[in-house]
């Protein structure tokens, strides 16, 4: 028997394993029918899902752990039962902070170190002219845009009164560049690459040089369900690997990037799409749709839970530590672990996730 | 004492919309109601207001800028999803049906709260009423345009009276099982074509 899945997501490039799964049937393979529904804000995701107008959702990562540390307090405990994919975010300025940049730039611009320091000089500069902050914008308060922006100004020692940050939905985002609302943001494709092709914004790296192998978005469920139906669950997670295994056979590329392009729409070209996926023969990938991107391992979900940690939005905890790995469902295969060469050598060490969030919340 | 009269915010971009819930609020006796259209810079505006309650559209992407407000500004602005309680999933349920979502302060009266999120559900149901009843009319206004573009077609064709022309097509539409509105339609299609 076909048992439908009311799945609610993002128009984003990382919802792309689920267009393919269904466009490919990778879901009635699995015994689903994968039924998709666009949505406008994560919240709305979180509470349909919590009230089961969704099965399952395409989910911020952090925001999948801080619901089930009940860190907001009214989120229904959810869980992440396959990952959609790893990175994806970019951080990107608009073209007058672009040019200012420019000026103070010293080094290796491709480095996020360089572009930090260069971005402190500039908030001084302004600090001293008695202008107001900066403001970037993110997508969430437990969004990895939101720890990857932090992360990037610490590099820079950015002094923490010179940056304002806020969060502007994706859609509206390059109104509000124009506006002069926002000076830069972090979001995920198509975004960083729809503002730079209209000249609103100038991509300044690729998130995944500063976090790279990061967890993203997953594909989650209530952990009530999960729990009471786990072969649904797991059902739906290997229709999502299948499609990302489908993707990576060399010869399904072209259709793999057409069929993400259209089922967002919007007139994202597959180009765009092959651009960021590192399949266009040139550049290195931003976003990982393949294989082992689809793969969680609990490891993750502490990764996540020490940047939730280092942001101050809870006080760690081992209790909390050992909650937020559960919340992760480890599936076949394991993951890259995520790094932050910047911070620290070699991947992250779950034995030593103290000693990082020690590294990564230290006082300027 | 008397209760503190709430400040209620409203954002959405739908005029009519904003017009039927504000009209509500007034009637229910909340009289300090802020609208904001524009979805653009909407945290520093509503930082600015000192807001007791904010109701937005559910479909507004603008709610997660609100999910950010509960937790930076700290003692100004510290609006918590009204989904906090989930004791009350009736009333969950209803919002959602009806489109609307509300962030209220932290520490408001349940009952308080409750009694604004009932009135912005009804209202917001009105309006979707309102605006199915508009979508009606105007349908059976472009009908009766077509009715009797075709009944002068029929007339002019077989020279016939009016009466006479109206009671074949409603005649044919019976026979068909159709509306004679489609049946009209279809006569100006083959008009056309025969032309």
């Amino acid at each position: 028997m076909i048992r439908p899945l009311r799945i609610g997501f993002m128009p984003l490039t990382d919802a792309g394993l689920l267009l393919v799964a269904s466009a490919k049937g990778f879901d009635r393979a699995e015994g689903l029918i994968f039924e998709l529904h666009a949505e406008t804000s994560w919240a709305n995701l979180r509470d349909k899902l919590g009230v089961g107008i969704y099965d399952a959702a395409h989910m911020l990562a952090p925001a999948v752990i801080a619901s089930a540390l009940g860190l907001d307090g009214f989120s229904a405990p959810m869980v992440g039962a396959v990952a959609l994919g790893l990175d994806g975010n970019a951080i990107s300025v608009a073209p007058p902070l672009a040019a200012a940049l420019a000026e103070k730039i010293e080094g290796d611009r491709a480095d996020p170190v360089v572009t930090a320091r260069a971005l402190a000089a500039v908030v001084a500069e302004r600090h001293g002219r008695g202008l107001p902050a900066l403001r970037f914008a993110h997508v969430f308060p437990y969004s990895t845009h939101h720890y990857q922006l932090r992360l990037w100004m610490r590099l820079g020692a950015v002094h923490p009164d010179g940056v304002r940050l806020t969060v502007t939905p994706p859609p509206l985002m390059a109104e509000s560049l124009r506006g002069g609302f926002v000076n830069g943001f972090c979001v995920g494709e198509p975004w960083n690459t729809l503002a730079r092709d209209a000249g609103e914004a100038e991509i300044l790296h690729p998130c995944r040089v500063l976090t790279p192998d990061c967890p993203e978005k997953v594909l989650a469920f209530r952990a009530e369900t999960a729990r009471d139906e786990p072969e649904l669950a797991r059902a739906a997670a290997r229709a999502v690997r299948r499609a990302a295994l489908w993707g990576e056979q060399p010869g399904n590329g072209p259709e793999f990037c057409r069929l993400i392009a259209h089922g967002l729409g919007g007139g994202l070209e597959p180009a765009m799409v092959a651009a960021v996926l590192g399949k266009n023969g040139g550049g290195a990938p931003w976003l990982r749709l393949d294989g082992e991107s689809t793969a969680l391992a609990a490891a993750q979900a502490l990764w996540l839970y020490v940047l939730i940690a280092a942001t101050g939005q809870t006080q760690a905890s081992d209790e909390q530590a050992e909650r937020a790995q559960a919340a992760f469902w480890p599936q076949d295969g394991a993951p890259p672990m995520p790094s932050a060469p910047a911070f620290f050598a070699g991947p992250f060490d779950a034995a030593r996730w103290r000693d990082i969030l020690a590294l990564l919340s230290a006082p300027l | 004492m008397p209760e503190k009269d709430l400040h209620i915010v409203i954002v959405d971009q739908n005029p009519l919309r904003t017009a039927v819930l504000r009209d509500g609020l007034l009637e229910a006796g909340h009289y300090q109601v802020t609208v904001i259209e524009s979805s653009l810079d909407l945290d520093r505006r509503l930082a600015e207001i000192d807001a007791d309650i904010v109701l937005i559209d559910l479909e507004n992407p603008n709610r997660d800028v609100l999910e950010q407000m509960i937790r930076i500004s700290g003692a100004t602005a510290r609006p918590v999803a009204m989904f906090a309680d989930r004791s009350d999933s009736a009333m969950i349920n209803a919002a959602i049906d009806a489109g609307v979502s509300a962030y209220v302060v932290d520490g408001l009266k349940k009952e308080r709260v409750k009694s604004i999120v009932d009135l912005s559900v009804s209202r917001f149901n009105a309006f979707a009423r309102l605006r199915d009843e508009l979508a009606r009319a105007q349908s059976q206004l472009a009908d009766r345009k077509v009715i009797d573009q075709a009944k002068g077609l029929v007339m002019k064709a077989k020279n016939i009276s009016e009466d006479q022309a109206y009671s074949m097509m409603r005649k044919v539409a019976m026979n068909e099982g159709k509306k004679i509105a489609d049946v009209a339609r279809s006569i100006i299609t083959a008009v056309e074509l025969l032309k």
